[in-house]
């Protein structure tokens, strides 16, 4: 515990970095806000021609997205740049370095891989969420906006450790990421519509196997006043906190798995 | 040194190859992307309606040619040619007697190949199994569609190097693919139709060159346009690759004079 101000102070380093590099910093936020921002609106105009998605109107398709890419950028600022760095610190046998630390290594990785750049995603996905209640005439009280932010948390954990997951294997095969598109990005894209548009076995997939459903799809229905549930119970609406911190516990073990396993590439 | 390039494809070809669990993977990212497109499209007009003389079967029929020839234009060379710019390599590149810009459009040519050969392909026809698939029945048609692909090709690789260019004046590059992709996806029609675009962005949409790239080969293949419209698009193609042409011509001469290389 007595790290804490450490692990603190590697994330205030990264904080200055942006300070200094500021053009650049500003060019790449504003080149991630005009591509989120172009996303939300195209999915706007698309569901309004038609009026509705399986009984979800245009905003609480945003809603959706916005819940998803809000809870996606907690998780990402600790665990995009570790993602990314991990895989090449293994070839290169630079996590050696890591290990000799009287630090814990995740930890200390997620705090020095820290990346602020999340920010302007956040900041969108806010605003999108606020036009989103306005338009629906839904009023948040303390209590709701208190779940809300539980919500987002507990999606950040299972995004988080859906990143971690994907990443670990790492310390057993040669790869470049792949993984990580596949199962995480590519698989995540389905909760970008209500799940309810696919089979059922897709359903039970995203809900019990790879559970991206507890990110937006029944947490958002308590917000929304909706009752779109499936084969499963109501209930569900208010799991996303639990299955986030059983998958963050699995996704760590893992992860210790993974570093008892890291042999040094010896250079 | 016309065999080069030919032989650059071949390599960027072989070069993805060599990554079998890659490929596989790519495959079943491939198989998702579609899947939830149809499964949306068909959620928003499957029930026989169709909105605007647009039924569920031309959506489809989209779906599939916009999903191979995304992954046919895909370019890389404005990433390729920022980190180029970015480690000094680019130095090297500049002596090389072949031309920068005809290798990076090579190389994008081989990488595309292989990914619509190994991973997209496979997909779009188990789906086209599943759905049907009407093929224009002309063949002028169909010489058109392919001829306004190739223009299409072009036009994309030559949007994304002149993006890539301005790396010469900037710090920091990672984000210019990112407004180039924000621009092709809002004026390109390539995540939503233009057919459902709201006027004003119809109107935007019109008078850029984006929409060329996907969208209008499509609406010639889809028949969404007449014999005389679709050579109409070909012209405005070829208007276009020449001012792209120039304006490159002209971004690269003063990058040029802007090189300062740190050596190493």
């Amino acid at each position: 515990m007595s790290y804490i101000p450490l692990y603190l102070e590697f994330i205030k380093i990264r904080l200055k970095r942006m300070v200094e590099y500021r053009g650049a910093f500003l060019s790449g936020a504003a080149a991630q806000f005009i591509m989120y921002g172009t996303t939300f609106a195209l999915i706007w105009i698309m569901i309004d021609k038609f009026k509705n998605l399986n009984g979800w109107s245009s905003y609480e398709i945003l809603f959706l997205y916005a819940l998803d890419l809000c809870s996606y950028s907690f998780a990402a600022f600790f665990l995009f740049n570790f993602s990314m760095m991990l895989p090449v610190m293994i070839q290169t046998g630079e996590f050696d370095d890591i290990l000799t630390k009287p630090l814990n290594p995740f930890v200390h990785l997620i705090s020095r891989e820290f990346n602020i750049a999340y920010f302007t995603h956040i900041t969108l996905s806010v605003l999108v969420m606020t036009i989103c209640f306005i338009n629906l005439g839904i009023r948040l009280n303390a209590l709701k906006l208190l779940i809300l932010l539980i919500v987002i948390l507990g999606g950040a954990l299972i995004q988080g450790a859906a990143l971690l997951i994907t990443t670990v294997p790492s310390f057993w095969l040669i790869q470049n990421n792949s993984l990580k598109y596949t199962f995480f990005t590519n698989l995540k894209s389905f909760i970008q519509y209500p799940i309810s548009l696919y089979n059922r076995t897709i359903q039970v997939l995203l809900t019990l196997v790879v559970p991206y459903a507890f990110i937006n799809f029944y947490p958002a229905q308590y917000f929304l006043n909706k009752n779109d549930f499936l084969i499963f119970h109501p209930v569900f609406q208010y799991l996303t906190p639990v299955v986030g911190i059983i998958l963050f516990i699995l996704a760590y073990r893992f992860w210790i798995t993974g570093v008892n396993n890291y042999k040094s590439t010896g250079t | 040194m016309q065999g080069v390039y030919p032989e650059i494809i071949k390599k960027s070809f072989q070069q993805r190859a060599v990554y079998k669990i890659d490929s596989y993977l790519s495959i079943i990212g491939s198989l998702i992307t579609l899947f939830i497109q149809i499964s949306l499209w068909y959620a928003l007009m499957g029930n026989g309606g169709s909105i605007g003389g647009i039924s569920f079967q031309d959506m489809f029929n989209y779906l599939i040619i916009n999903t191979v020839v995304l992954a046919l234009v895909y370019s890389n060379a404005g990433n390729e040619l920022a980190k180029k710019v970015q480690d000094g390599s680019i130095a090297i590149d500049l002596i090389r007697p072949t031309s920068l810009k005809y290798f990076l459009l090579s190389q994008d040519l081989g990488n595309n190949l292989f990914v619509v050969v190994f991973s997209v392909l496979p997909v779009c026809l188990v789906s086209i199994a599943i759905f049907g698939f009407r093929l224009p029945s002309d063949i002028i048609r169909i010489c058109l569609f392919l001829l306004s692909l190739v223009n299409g090709i072009i036009i994309i690789f030559l949007i994304n190097y002149i993006f890539g260019l301005l790396a010469f004046w900037l710090k920091s590059t990672w984000y210019i693919s990112w407004y180039t992709g924000a621009l092709f996806k809002l004026f390109g029609g390539t995540f939503v139709p233009i057919w459902f675009y709201p006027r004003f962005l119809q109107n935007i949409s019109e008078a850029l060159p984006f929409r060329l790239v996907t969208f209008e080969p499509i609406s010639i293949f889809t028949g969404k346009l007449s014999l005389a419209s679709s050579a109409y698009v070909i012209l405005y193609q070829l208007i276009w690759i020449v001012i792209l042409n120039i304006t490159e011509k002209l971004v690269w001469n003063r990058a040029q004079s802007k090189i300062s290389i740190q050596g190493g």
